[in-house]
This record gives C-alpha cells, sequence and structure tokens, in this order.
C-alpha cells in the first residue's frame, strides 16, 4: 500500500491555552513494500503520527493518502483503515486479555465483521506467520508464555486483521537478546515474503540502521532527514543535532574520525569496520 | 562492600529470582543468603535485611506512590519512623545525590521515565542501604533516559554504595567490576568483564552476545592490529588505536 501524507499538521488542544503543535507540515511517501524506519526523540511526533497513519487521530491540517484514496476525509471509514493499517503498540502485551491465544488473536478479525468459518482460519495463518505453532498455542492462556512470545502473539493479533502496512512502535523493548533477534526476524520475514509495508519506530539505531531501506527522522515535530541508513548515518552530526544517538560502529567511527583517521561513519558490519580501519593505519604509515 | 556486580543471562535464566533472594522478597529453597551477617531465612532479620539491601525495579510507574517527588522519596522513612528534621534532611539530600531537588514539589506522573527512576533511586538511598539492587531498572527508558540512571550508577559506585545491576544490555554491563552470567539457573561465567567478554564460545551458547566495542577489537586483533587485551570502552579503542596510528 503506498502512503502519501502532505503538509500533515497536528494540534493537540487547539485553541486552549496549553495547546501543542505535535507536529507540523511534514511530508513524505511511502511506496508499497518499502521497510521504514521511523525515528526522533522522545517527544519529537512520531506517536502521533503514527497514530493518524492508521486512523487513530485525524490531522489538524494537511491530508493522508492511502493508495490514492483520502483519508482525513471526515467520510471515510476509520474501520477499514484501521484493518489496513496495522499499529502494533508499545508494550503491546499488556493488552492481551483473552482466556486463549486463538480467542485475542480472533478479537480484531470479529470485530471487522469476519465470517466466523474464516476467523479460525486467519487465526492460524496469524499464528504462523510470527513463527508461533497454532496446535499447540491456540488454546493456551496467553498469560502463560514468555515476554517475548506474548508478544509475537499480540502482532499475530495485528496480522490476523490481514493489514497492508504493519507499524511496529518500539517492538523490541524491554526484551532479552533472544526474543529480540526472534522477533526481528520475523518481522524480516513478514517484508521479504509477505511483502508487507512496514514502518518501524525505535529508540535502537542498531535495529534501525540493519532492517530499513529507507529512514525518516523527526525533530520538534518536524521531519528533518530523510534517506537510506548509509546517507542518513554519514550525516553523523545532522542526526546527533536532532537528539540521536548513531548506532554502535557509525559511532566509534565517528570518535576516529574527529581524531584525524579517514574512515566513512555508515558502517554497520564489525567486519567491514575492521578492514576500514587496518587499511586506514597502513595508509597513514604510507 | 563497595563492588558493582553485573547479572546478565537470557529470559528464565534466574536474574530476578537472584535479585530478589538478596533482600529476602524471596527464600531459598536450599541453601543460605548473608546479609551483613543476617540469615535471610529467619524472619525476624526481614526488615533489617531490606532496610540494607534497597531495591529499584524495572517500572518505575509501578515503584512511585506519592503525588508529590519529595513525598515518595520519604514514603520509607516514614514507615521506618524517622523523626521528621532527619527525613527533611535525607530527602533534600538524596534528591541532591540523583540531580532532582528542582523537582521536589513536582507531581511525579509528569516527570520522564528517567527522572522517575531518579526518584526512585533517591526513595531507596534515603533508607540508607548498604547495596542496591537494580533489576532492568533501564530498560522502559528512552536513550536520554538510560543515561541519566548510568550516570547516577557510576557516581553511587565511586561514593561506595555497593551495586547489584541486573541488565540485558551489554553495554550497561562494562559499568560494573565483576560480572555474573546465568543460564537455566546456574552460575555459567564470572569474572571481570574482559575475563567474561573474552568466552565467545559460552556467551554465544548463552544466546548472549559481547558489546560491539569488544567485538570491532577482537576482529582487528584477528587482522593482526596489534591491540591490547584489555579493551571494553569505545574511549579506549579509540585511544589505542591513535596511538598505534603515530607509531605505525
Amino acid at each position: 500500500m503506498r502512503i502519501e501524507a502532505k503538509h500533515l499538521t497536528y494540534i493537540y488542544g487547539s485553541g486552549l491555552p496549553w495547546e501543542k503543535r505535535a507536529l507540523s507540515d511534514v511530508s513524505f511517501s511511502i511506496e508499497s513494500g518499502e521497510f521504514i524506519g521511523l525515528i526522533g526523540e522522545t517527544g519529537s511526533g512520531k506517536s502521533t503520527l503514527v497514530q493518524i497513519l492508521n486512523g487513530l487521530l485525524r490531522p489538524t491540517e494537511g491530508t493522508i493518502l492511502l493508495d490514492g484514496s483520502d483519508i482525513s476525509n471526515r467520510k471515510v471509514d476509520l474501520h477499514r483503515i484501521r484493518a489496513q493499517v496495522g499499529l502494533v503498540f508499545q508494550f503491546p502485551e499488556q493488552q492481551l486479555f483473552a482466556e486463549t491465544v486463538g480467542e485475542d488473536v480472533a478479537f480484531g478479525p470479529k470485530n471487522l465483521g469476519v465470517p466466523k468459518e474464516e476467523i479460525g482460519k486467519r487465526v492460524d495463518e496469524a499464528l504462523l506467520k510470527v513463527g508461533l505453532r497454532p496446535q499447540s498455542l491456540r488454546d493456551r492462556s496467553p498469560f502463560t508464555l514468555s515476554g517475548g512470545e506474548k508478544r509475537l502473539v499480540s502482532i499475530a493479533g495485528v496480522l490476523a486483521m490481514r493489514p497492508k502496512v504493519l507499524i511496529l512502535d518500539e517492538v523490541t523493548a524491554g526484551l532479552d537478546p533472544k526474543g529480540k533477534k526472534e522477533i526481528l526476524a520475523r518481522i524480516q520475514l513478514l517484508h521479504r515474503v509477505e511483502k508487507a509495508t512496514i514502518i518501524l519506530v525505535s529508540h535502537d539505531m542498531d535495529e534501525i540502521a540493519l532492517l530499513s531501506q529507507r529512514i525518516l527522522i523527526l525533530k520538534e515535530g518536524k521531519l528533518i532527514l530523510e534517506g537510506s541508513p548509509v546517507e542518513i548515518f554519514a550525516q553523523a552530526q545532522d542526526v546527533r543535532s536532532a537528539g540521536l544517538d548513531l548506532p554502535t560502529l557509525p559511532r566509534i567511527l565517528f570518535d576516529l574520525r574527529c581524531r584525524g583517521f579517514q574512515l566513512p561513519t555508515a558502517i554497520f558490519e564489525i567486519a567491514e569496520a575492521a578492514r576500514w580501519i587496518r587499511k586506514e593505519l597502513f595508509r597513514a604509515a604510507g | 562492600m563497595g563492588d558493582f556486580l553485573c547479572v546478565l543471562g537470557p529470559n528464565g535464566s534466574g536474574k530476578s529470582t537472584f535479585g530478589r533472594l538478596l533482600n529476602a522478597l524471596l527464600i531459598p529453597t536450599e541453601g543460605e543468603v548473608l546479609v551483613d551477617g543476617l540469615d535471610t531465612r529467619d524472619s525476624r532479620n526481614t526488615w533489617a535485611i531490606r532496610q540494607r539491601v534497597g531495591m529499584v525495579f524495572q517500572n518505575p510507574d509501578n515503584q512511585i506512590v506519592g503525588t508529590q517527588v519529595e513525598e515518595d522519596v520519604a514514603f520509607g522513612l516514614e514507615n521506618l519512623g524517622i523523626p521528621r528534621q532527619e527525613m527533611r534532611r535525607r530527602v533534600e539530600e538524596n534528591l541532591t545525590r540523583v540531580g532532582m531537588l528542582s523537582y521536589r514539589q513536582h507531581p511525579p506522573h509528569l516527570l520522564s521515565g528517567g527522572q522517575k527512576q531518579r526518584v526512585a533511586i533517591a526513595g531507596v538511598l534515603a533508607m540508607q542501604p548498604q547495596s542496591i539492587v537494580l533489576d532492568e531498572a533501564t530498560s522502559l527508558l528512552d536513550p536520554k533516559g538510560r543515561s541519566e540512571v548510568r550516570k547516577i550508577l557510576v557516581q553511587l559506585h565511586h561514593e561506595g554504595v555497593t551495586l547489584i545491576l541486573i541488565t540485558h544490555l551489554m553495554e550497561e554491563a562494562l559499568l560494573a567490576d565483576k560480572l555474573v552470567i546465568l543460564n537455566e539457573g546456574r552460575i555459567v561465567l564470572f569474572g571481570s568483564p574482559e575475563e567474561v567478554f573474552g568466552q565467545s564460545e559460552m556467551l554465544r551458547h548463552c544466546h548472549l552476545e559481547a558489546p560491539t566495542v569488544v567485538r570491532l577489537a577482537q576482529a582487528l586483533r584477528d587482522q593482526s592490529v596489534a591491540l591490547p587485551n584489555r579493551i571494553l570502552q569505545v574511549e579506549e579503542l579509540v585511544d589505542e588505536l591513535c596511538v598505534l596510528k603515530r607509531s605505525i
């Protein structure tokens, strides 16, 4: 699904003494099947933007086009949009509520009015997509699962609505390294195999650099940078001025550059960084 | 006393259980825990032990009770029946220690995650414990909040407070003097960060990975760049490489 945002502005409490401008004049487009990393420090407007994208908030000004149709129009059926743009909130496992995993995952499609016969099929399909076995999990209580599994079940609950765009807000926060890897591998599969359009919101720059095809950076409600990980993290100074850190390797390379090494900063693999540093050591030696 | 220990391990490895055994939130099924010679199995010791071993949990929202920052910090002291004058002094002193004194009258729910955790730490410090156990105290925070809390930990370590930090974050483990790695309820590695992070096989087995800077230094050594063995911090690596560059 192609997303086009034109001049989005969102003001909380518009007209009130405490009104707050969360987004100002943000424009961008996302192609169908793209993997986008959305970053910015706390309070930069990421959550507001994401909620506009799936119809939870209506922009104060500007328009949002999904496959060409304007969802900021008041006549639009927002339920349909929320089914097309699936949003996985932060700590989604806190929203698990049903007695069994199957019922929990079925909740979304049920609300969409999907016929009963089809719901079972969708539940199994969604669980399989996140790498969980429907046979062994369907009838278990979600509360007996590990943290990482609970989070996968929550993602399955959104996938069961068959969204065309999947937005993930801090999807690995608080997980152990193993849980993190598993979730990220699953998301990559959803992107590659299911051709899902994915928007990943994260504070973890290593994760963003590794997965995204294109990165959008918000600062104080404005879109200030846009580009591939290599383009973005080559502009180390700009990223830092947005209140963001660099991924671990670019951070080390940047520090070396400040001390006179001639190195690129946008490198995300250890072996490659080591080769560059070695080459630079011997180049300096002549 | 005064050690900074970091406990690492995958989910379900027993990290939190270990933390809770230290201040008698849990009692060992077998074996014993002695805090300052006090046995946690003896329920008469429980309060004395909890006063010595403070605890900071993962979610700041679950541990803040007061409607004002200073009230929250005073909560533990009120329970101990500390005289008012002394209470005021300790609240002020410890809010200063975590850099939150100017927020003393603020309602805690308006603070950022990092500020809330600093208030929670001040509340624990006000009880004048000898040790503090932090159970993933930074894992829900944004990068700014994390670095705020880490700065406080480094400072407390310098002040001689014993710290036990339970975490998933390898870069955070580098703050500690000693690391313990738990897997399936057993200690599989114990030692200084350089000793532990040298054991890449065992780390992989526990689904863990040495911090990026340690792995980069290793990759450089593997390509015969003559770096010393002890490199844990980014600054150390950068300094060493600068020295090398000049000497080549």
